[in-house]
């Protein structure tokens, strides 16, 4: 009896994103018996791998109640610089890890905007956007720009006990934001960034300074993103990423977090992307037109966002 | 009134900071480009800017509540292919324009009802997705060319020296200008952005006010995607997108509060006009598309940093 | 009583265009609870923040521990063991308490990671010793119960060693039997030799814990008085500067007729279970009972903000039921509501906005509006209430809590509904704006509206109402005509929710 009862409370305290996440699941393996191979969700756990990522920066944004949209930018840039540097004869790796420092810059640039220039996240980062996705095409001079290596297929194809890189990546990077929101002084500030500014102040913190901090370890975490991303598309795609800014807020959303009051967490993010990344992926692998898949994979999210909502407004009651 | 009232009148108004920032971008541009600085190209300014101040106007009723619609870029686009589509098929430019407005009422609608119970930033970029594969859907992943004189011409033809598009985007900015600062129901709008609890609190029926702007924006968002087809006598399921954003970036340079409550259609009006004139420069000056971004956004970047710390000293003037 | 701790000597602090501290001195001893008093904007937060570290004084010194001072800022003061318990909320929603009570000192393992095991342990010591270790330390502080977290707010204080602690208004949120408890850990943490620093306006309260009083008025000390050496009429007295020996009016009700009738009322929620009443036009009616008891529920219900389950509302004999505020305004119920920041007022907007805000559509039947009645209006109350504004389009955030109050009372006099409904119109107010809404409501119900006050101070429930009904637990526990009251009888209706023997 006491454990059923165990088991019901730890079902309750799960976001409701998980059982949608099972019955998507299970829908597509009704429609294909085909679905349910192993094979395919390796797939989908590699092809998500940048987004998951993305979701966690933003995740940590979300809890200080602020929304980063130049996240898109950060990886559409890095994939460019990363290609360009090796273009003009900087070693692939060096130029990855310029790319990456480089990110962290922009981070740090956006968190400036907020924090010290009192802008709105919102349109802050959507003029950051703009300016690097500009800047990423006016490299590249509106095209794709290659680099041959095989550094990328290495890195994306191999595995480590079993578990491809990509994904190994998503796991250091998610412990890495775990640790870092529950178990250091910059998660305690992130969550009353969001929850209490004031209770910060009065406790001295510099709070224009931790949450440049959070912009710019978002930007960090956008960089690896795009590393990921350049390592999948073994070139600088200056659009890339483009629509990931809003994914991976919706993906944190779903996940549980909340603008307001500093509330949830980076695993439940881990669920938000999967159900964007497994609607995308199922309604290809069960064959649905090209044309309906996009309004169809809308529909989900914005269905998945609904009962998110319902769900939590009856258990608050 | 005298000369100095009115300037004490225009430094005290809520615009004043964005009407700087206008009137700094007409000097750098008229220096920088030596044809920005004629009739034609004005006229061509305004032409430009009407689609985007038709979307704007009909936004700037959602923010003042503190609420936000990141779809009316892909409900415009999404009417849009409707419309085109429905005049394909034969039908009266009249009754096909109705059926889109009532559409984007429709939009409004649905946006409404989920900022009920969402936030509406996440409730209207899940809704512009689904509005976005719509688009899609209705054009079958093609485009459409061709349409009707007795259409095209709402977005082609000319009054005089003046575009029709012009004149519409007067009229529906005038109308929303006129609905938010000289009615009850504008009244409405400001009183539920500044606190939307005490508004309940005071009696006002907050469902029927967030709904209405919704609508009001739906519909506007409806009209602005028909000019969109009529002007360029075609109908594509993206051509909608790219205005979502710059939407919310016209409005915000102008001076309106994303947290509600503050704000207007004037600096929407000049925001829109701001974001207009920067690419028509560009352009003029032959800078390519893709690289514009860099100027609009540090434009953007700019505009709103100062805008808000002159508001912030100027309100701790005020408190002191 | 013990040694001076802190000697605040001649402190000046200039703000631009007012000094709001003149010259003030001020001192506090070791296990002393010293009570600051006086009117919104008499100085009592400035003298506060000031002793904090939060302000600077111009002139003037503090003297602490034996040795001049001079802080940079909270956290220099609380260093050297001055701490705040705020009157607003300051802890972090989603944290719990040891990660609140350690903000920014966290204790760190060897690797740099939060220590949780010791902040928990430590912090569950503190509580311990608060006599709250019933406070689950695991949960997010947002889950806890105001009262828990207020517990949670002085165990932080604590955590620093003080040897000063200032608090500001901390009982306003608290019920009555939270408040004991508050006042059994003020005392303990006297008996330790703490200093403390009380900011309040209940008067009540004072005896109960408070050994000196010191008055501010304008930015001057009036006097610093032995808490057994002054009546509450003196003090108030000193506090407003004028002679206050008839604090309540009531005047003779001359009409009978029924205005509101409420039988068996219930909320959906189970707050609100079988409330009767019956208001009489020009009529006042208490409502009293401890915080939670159902009082603002029941106003809200009637109000049509919360969702009513069953029972039936009556006014002026006609059955009605209001399912939004709007329809309970159309039937001529208003409600002045409890919390005047977030739900009474829009506090961007300005006066003129704020006192239309319920009366657009009334005033204006023809959809538009006219700026210059809005205005003309709005000056008409700032004068009929004395709202003390350079101007009518002010944004509201700039008023002091009685004028804001006074605006969200011109509000509804605005609209001018039939029945009002005043839920706790006093609190947090100055005593000089309290006697003039008091006035006020007389004379409201001497034109004939019927009043319902909600209160949780029992001289003023007991000096405005014509009968009052006490509630507990969700219910009226009884019905007091003026002339049965009396502290003890309502007490134990509030308390027991019947009379003992």
């Amino acid at each position: 009896m006491m454990s059923e009862n165990k088991v019901l409370n730890a079902l309750k305290k799960m976001p409701p994103v998980v059982f949608m996440l099972i019955a998507l699941i299970i829908l597509f393996s009704v429609l294909n018996p085909n679905y349910f191979a192993v094979n395919n969700f390796r797939n989908v756990f590699i092809q998500c791998a940048p987004l998951m990522v993305l979701g966690f920066a933003q995740t940590l944004v979300v809890l200080t109640g602020g929304t980063n949209l130049s996240m898109n930018a950060v990886v559409n840039i890095v994939t460019v610089l990363a290609v360009f540097m090796a273009l003009k004869g900087v070693p692939l790796v060096l130029a990855m890890v310029i790319a990456v420092v480089a990110a962290v810059g922009i981070g740090i640039f956006t968190g400036v905007l907020i924090a010290k220039g009192h802008m709105p996240a919102f349109i802050a980062t959507y003029g950051v956007q703009n300016v690097f996705n500009a800047l990423a095409l006016t490299i590249t001079g509106g095209a794709s720009i290659y680099y041959n290596s095989d550094l990328y297929h290495k890195v994306y194809s191999s595995s480590l006990l079993f578990i491809p890189a990509p994904v190994c990546v998503v796991i250091v990077m998610f412990i890495f934001t775990w640790i870092l929101l529950n178990k250091s002084k910059l998660g305690m500030q992130i969550r009353a960034l969001g929850g209490n500014r004031e209770a910060l102040k009065l406790a001295g913190v510099n709070v224009v300074r931790s949450e440049i901090t959070v912009y710019a370890v978002a930007g960090f975490l956008g960089g690896i993103a795009g590393l990921l991303t350049l390592c999948r598309v073994e070139s600088g795609q200056p659009i890339v990423a483009n629509g990931w800014e809003f994914q991976s807020v919706a993906a944190a959303i779903l996940g549980g977090s909340s603008f307001k009051e500093g509330k949830g967490g980076v695993t439940g993010t881990i669920f938000g992307v999967l159900l964007i990344q497994i609607a995308q992926n199922g309604l290809n692998v069960i064959g649905v037109q090209a044309i309906y898949q996009s309004v169809l994979v809308g529909s989900i999210v914005l269905a998945a966002i609904i009962i998110d909502a319902v769900v939590r407004m009856r258990r608050r009651d | 009134m005298n000369a100095k009232g009115l300037f004490q009148r225009i430094r005290e108004s809520k615009v004043y900071y964005s009407l700087i920032g206008l009137i700094a971008l007409l000097i750098i541009s008229s220096v920088a480009a030596p044809n920005f600085l004629s009739l034609n190209n004005f006229i061509t300014i305004f032409r430009q800017a009407s689609i985007l101040l038709i979307l704007s106007a009909g936004l700037t009723a959602v923010l003042v509540t503190g609420n936000m619609d990141l779809s009316v870029g892909a409900t415009a686009g999404l009417i849009g292919c409707i419309v085109a589509q429905l005049i394909k098929t034969g039908m009266n430019v009249a009754v096909a324009t109705l059926i889109g407005l009532m559409i984007g009422a429709l939009v409004g609608v649905c946006n409404g009802l989920l900022a009920g119970i969402l936030p509406g930033f996440v409730a209207t970029y899940a809704t512009n997705w689904v509005m976005t594969g719509l688009g899609i859907v209705v054009m079958h992943g093609q485009v459409i060319y061709d349409l009707p004189p007795s259409f095209t011409q709402l977005g082609v033809g000319y009054i005089g020296p003046i575009p029709n598009l012009v004149i519409f985007a007067t009229i529906v900015v005038v109308i929303i200008y006129i609905l938010m600062s000289m009615t009850t129901f504008g009244r409405h709008l400001y009183q539920y952005g500044a606190n939307p609890l005490a508004a309940r609190y005071a009696a006002v029926s907050v469902r029927t006010v967030m709904l209405s702007a919704y609508i009001l924006c739906g519909i506007c968002a409806g009209f602005a995607g028909m000019l969109m087809t009529a002007r360029l006598n075609a109908a594509d399921a993206a051509m909608g997108s790219a205005y979502g954003m710059q939407t919310v970036a016209a409005a915000v340079v102008g001076g309106t509060s994303l947290a509600g409550g503050e704000g207007g259609i004037l600096g929407t009006v000049i925001g829109a006009l701001i974001l207009t004139i920067i690419v028509n420069v560009m352009n003029l000056l032959g800078i390519p598309s893709y690289a514009q971004g860099l100027v609009v956004g540090a434009v953007i970047i700019g505009m709103v940093l100062f805008d808000i710390n002159s508001r912030i000293r100027r309100e701790k003037k005020l408190d002191a | 009583m013990g040694k001076t701790i802190l000697t605040a000597k001649h402190i000046t602090k200039l703000f631009p265009g007012m000094k709001a501290l003149d010259d003030v001195d001020f001192d506090l001893q070791e296990g002393e609870v010293h009570i600051l008093v006086g009117e919104n904007g008499a100085g009592k937060s400035t003298l506060s923040k000031c002793i904090l570290g939060a302000y600077q004084a111009e002139e003037g010194e503090i003297i602490y521990q034996g040795e001049p001072v001079k802080f940079s800022g909270t956290k220099d003061a609380l260093a050297r063991g001055i701490a705040a318990v705020y009157q607003e909320n300051s802890l972090v929603p989603y944290l719990n308490a040891a990660q609140n009570i350690f903000l920014n000192r966290e204790y760190r393992t060897a690797a740099g990671l939060l220590d949780s095991k010791r902040m928990e342990k430590e912090a569950k010591d503190l509580l311990v010793s608060l006599n709250c270790d019933y406070i689950n330390i695991k949960k997010p502080v947002k889950m806890l119960s105001t009262a828990e977290q207020q517990m949670v707010e002085i165990a932080k204080a604590l955590s620093f060693k003080p040897k000063i602690i200032v608090f500001d208004e901390p009982t306003s949120s608290l019920s009555d039997r939270e408040v004991e408890s508050l006042f059994e850990q003020i005392h303990r943490m006297k008996a330790e030799g703490i200093g403390i620093i009380y900011v309040s306006h209940r008067m009540q309260e004072f005896p109960l814990i408070g050994d000196r009083i010191t008055v501010l008025r304008d930015g001057r000390k009036i006097r610093t008085v032995g808490i057994n050496d002054c009546t509450n009429e003196e003090l108030v007295n000193m506090m407003v500067g004028r002679d206050v020996s008839q604090v309540y009016v009531r005047s003779e009700n001359p009409y009978k007729e029924e205005a509101l009738r409420v039988d068996n009322l219930y909320d959906r929620s189970g707050r609100v279970q079988g409330v009767s009443m019956v208001v009489h036009k020009g009529e006042i009616v208490g409502l009293a009972g401890l915080v939670g008891a159902g009082r603002t529920e029941t106003a809200e219900t009637i109000f049509g903000i919360r969702p009513m389950a069953s029972g039936e509302i009556y006014v002026y004999g006609k059955k009605v039921q209001p399912k939004n505020p709007k329809q309970a305004a159309k039937i001529g119920i208003g409600l002045v509501s409890e919390d005047r920041k977030t739900q009474g007022l829009a506090l961007r907007q300005s006066i003129a906005e704020n006192i239309e805000a319920v009366s657009w559509e009334k005033d204006f039947p023809g959809f538009f509006v006219s700026g210059r009645k809005v205005e003309e209006r709005a000056l008409k109350y700032k004068d009929n209430l004395r709202i003390m504004t350079t101007s009518v389009r002010k944004a509201c955030q700039y008023l002091s809590g009685g004028n804001q109050q006074k605006v969200v009372l011109g509000k509804w006099l605005n609209y001018d509904p039939d029945i009002l409904i005043f839920d706790e119109p006093t609190r947090g107010i100055d005593v000089g704006a309290k006697m003039e809404i008091y006035a006020l409501m007389d004379k409201l119900a001497t034109e004939g509206k019927a009043i319902i006050m909600i209160s949780s101070e029992l001289p003023e429930i007991i000096g405005m109402t014509d009968c009052m009904y006490v509630m507990h637990e969700g219910r009226i526990s009884g019905k007091l005509d003026r002339s049965e009251y009396s502290q003890e009888r309502i007490g134990q209706l509030m308390m027991i929710g019947q009379e003992g023997e």
